[in-house]
């Protein structure tokens, strides 16, 4: 970036290369086409190099890019309106056993690996109804393993803003988990 | 274990996932999991479901396609460079010590009421009401500020009913564009070219100007066939009106030159030479408000000291706190600083103030005062001041708009869309602001001109959103926008024909007189209440 700054376009070819994937990725998760993720990732670049004199160097880069590229997909989204939040049930019925309990995963034999399939598939349709605000903190949380307060530089919040919500989010994701039957 | 120990440590294994648990805890948190068999069940369960998320997100990585978009963002840097942004809708002129356009369009109307009424043996006593013509101007332009709808920050601007709106049909862009095509032609916002002017732009010998010169000029500019002289009468009376810097220099480095003469000059003057002279006058009048905001002004046109126009601004708002346009001017120097909360609690003030004031008259009285030190004859002096009336504070009002503009443009380049779209309401309730407070026809154009551009912007965004309920209602405001362009044009078109037959120099100073004390649409005003019926809402001003 501080390249960049000083007038070396060069840079910017520098940092899509680096930065690319990772936003594409990030666009994707708010954005089921393939196509409109690719030019908002695009955008995100473009809005990067128009911007890049008010890019303050003691930030990190990714969480100012990523910002960037929330902005534009929650546009994106407000402009096409959001899908409405639907509960975690599916994944939760989908992923009980017989017994009303939801198997713990192994890798042990192919009933626990098509268990944890089916579990982890149920999930991922679950995560892609939730609320927008509460699927990019899944998104921002587990699947970039960004910290608290990275998250908040991406959302423009707090640090104990963001710990409070993940509280409530993953308590409400867990209370969908029934106990197995028999390990206690 | 007790529940109440063990819903702690619950507390603390949500707190452990989030990445939120310092290292004491965590180990006490480990130790009692090794411990207790039900909270050792309760996280090995919450474990599942951080890794299955994070498996989820690892599966959605390794399915996704590859993208390069370096080549797409290269070429897209390239054409942002060669395509041409406008900003505004109007180009502010630069510099902005002078000014090529003159606001003597009331001077026709009301000498030839003066004229009228001279030889009826009238007495000019009566305080003046709004001609029907620029009484409408206002009305349109202050829409959207009126109203109790318009009273409330951010309020939208107010619809017109359904059935007019029926009736009015899709917007007229032709028209409106027409009629500020126009405008442009033969009134405030006319910017004679280098071209036009030519390479003879030295002022005259002021002493030379005579008030007959200035009258012939006004005659050329208000009726010659063509608008390339038109154009160049306008260009020359601009140019006799403020010193130029040579000039304005040779004032201001003058030992013996009162320091109310030195302000005047320095209208004339590059911002950091003019600053210096306004801090010695805001010394020695430290609660003058007019010297306070032209020194704010100073500051404002030099980039690295707008922390010293924040200062100065503040102190105006001490002194003039109901003025609308200093918390204008507050919130774009505060942005120019990244303070975005204090810009935001300046926007809210300002749309919450009635009064606007330029200080236009404080900015005449010491324009007149240099032009005289500099050797120009008093009568010269105060008509050329009178005729070029309010003309540097349309200037600095479409440049303290674009300014907000162009800031609400970076906002929306960041993504905030949101924020960039309160900053062009701003400008478009700053300008019905002041065109509902204006006393002066070039004041009234710019807060058309502000709408204006405002709407535009506001159009942009409103098309990215997809909104129709407000493309719509912007599409009535231009509708409203272009009836107040109208009427302003007829009002010109009729001052101009009134100038393009004869007026006496006695005639031409009196108006001076009027226009410098109550502004040109006041004067205008109380004209089309005097003279002799001409039949109803007519804006034609009768020729002499």
């Amino acid at each position: 970036m501080t390249e960049l700054r000083s007038g070396r376009e060069s840079a910017l070819a520098e940092l899509v290369r680096r930065y690319q994937q990772d936003v594409f990725r990030f666009c994707r998760h708010y954005l089921k086409e393939v196509e409109a993720a690719k030019d908002l990732t695009q955008e995100t670049f473009l809005r990067v190099y128009t911007s890049r004199e008010r890019f303050d160097a003691a930030r990190r880069f990714k969480p100012w890019i990523l910002c960037i590229a929330r902005n534009l997909c929650l546009n994106e989204l407000k402009r096409k309106k959001t899908v409405s939040m639907e509960t975690l049930e599916q994944y939760a019925s989908s992923a009980r056993d017989g017994s009303g309990g939801l198997a713990h995963y192994s890798a042990d034999g192919p009933d626990e690996v098509l268990m944890v399939r089916e579990r982890r598939e149920a999930l991922r349709q679950a995560i892609e109804e939730l609320n927008v605000e509460s699927r990019e903190l899944v998104v921002l949380r587990f699947f970039e393993r960004m910290s608290a307060k990275e998250i908040a530089g991406v959302v423009g919040s707090t640090e104990g803003a963001i710990r409070t919500r993940l509280h409530r989010l993953l308590g409400s994701m867990r209370g969908r988990y029934a106990p197995r039957r028999g390990e206690l | 274990m007790s529940e109440d120990v063990c819903r702690d440590y619950r507390e603390d294994m949500l707190s452990h996932f989030e990445g939120g648990l310092d290292k004491p805890a965590e180990a006490a948190l480990m130790g009692h999991l090794d411990m207790c068999c039900t909270c050792r069940e309760e996280y090995e369960c919450l474990d599942t479901v951080r890794a299955d998320l994070e498996a989820i997100g690892d599966a959605i990585a390794a399915s996704l396609t590859q993208v390069n978009v370096v080549e797409g963002v290269m070429e897209a840097v390239r054409q942002a460079k060669r395509a041409r942004r406008v900003i505004v809708s109007f180009e502010p002129p630069a510099p902005r010590r002078r000014f090529g356009f003159l606001g003597w369009m009331g001077l026709g109307a009301a000498a030839a009421a003066i004229l009228v009424l001279w030889f009826a043996g009238y007495r000019l006593m009566r305080e003046p009401d709004l001609s029907p013509v620029m009484r409408q101007a206002k009305v349109e332009a202050q829409s959207p500020a009126t109203g109790p709808a318009a009273d409330r920050p951010h309020a939208k601007p107010i619809e017109a009913p359904a059935s007019k709106a029926a009736a009015a049909g899709a917007p007229s862009k032709t028209k409106f564009e027409e009629i500020k095509r126009l405008l442009s032609e033969e009134s405030l916002t006319a910017l004679p070219t280098e071209s036009v002017v030519g390479k003879d732009k030295k002022n005259p010998d002021l002493q030379d100007v005579t008030v007959a010169e200035i009258l012939a000029l006004r005659r050329t500019a208000a009726g010659d066939p063509d608008a390339g002289a038109r154009q160049k009468a306008r260009a020359r009376l601009a140019e006799w009106a403020s010193l130029s810097e040579r000039q304005a220099r040779a004032l201001v480095g003058s030992d013996g030159v009162p320091l109310d003469v030195k302000v005047g000059a320095a209208q004339s003057l590059p911002a950091a030479e003019a600053e210096r002279v306004l801090l010695a006058a805001v010394e020695e009048s430290p609660d003058d408000p007019y010297l306070r905001g032209e020194l704010a002004k100073a500051y404002l046109d030099q980039p690295d000291n707008q922390a010293e126009a924040t200062d100065q601004l503040l102190e105006l708002s001490e002194l003039d706190p109901d003025n609308a346009l200093t918390q204008y001017r507050l919130a774009s120097t505060l942005l120019l600083q990244g303070n975005v909360a204090g810009a935001t609690a300046a926007l809210d003030a300002a749309r919450s103030l009635k009064s606007v004031d330029t200080y236009a008259s404080e900015a005449d009285a010491s324009r007149q005062q240099a032009l005289q030190a500099a050797g120009m004859t008093s009568d010269a002096a105060r008509v050329l001041t009178a005729l070029t009336s309010g003309m540097d504070q349309y200037v600095d009002l479409i440049e303290l708009a674009g300014r907000l503009l162009e800031q609400g443009q970076q906002a929306e380049e960041q993504g905030n869309a949101s924020f960039a779209k309160d900053l062009y309401e701003s400008v478009q309730m700053m300008g019905s602001q002041v065109a509902a407070a204006s006393t002066l026809s070039s004041e009234l154009m710019a807060g058309l001109d502000m709408q204006s551009s405002a709407i535009d912007s506001l159009y942009r965004v409103a098309g990215q959103d997809g909104s129709v309920e407000e493309t719509q209602a912007l599409a009535q405001q231009v509708n409203q926008l272009a009836e107040a362009y109208n009427s302003i044009l007829q009002f010109f078109e009729g001052v101009n024909a009134f100038f393009s037959g004869d007026v006496t120099e006695n005639a031409l100073q009196l108006v001076s007189n009027f226009i410098l004390d109550r502004g040109d649409l006041n004067l205008i005003d109380y004209i089309s209440s005097l003279a002799p019926s001409r039949g109803s809402e007519s804006s034609t001003i009768p020729a002499q």
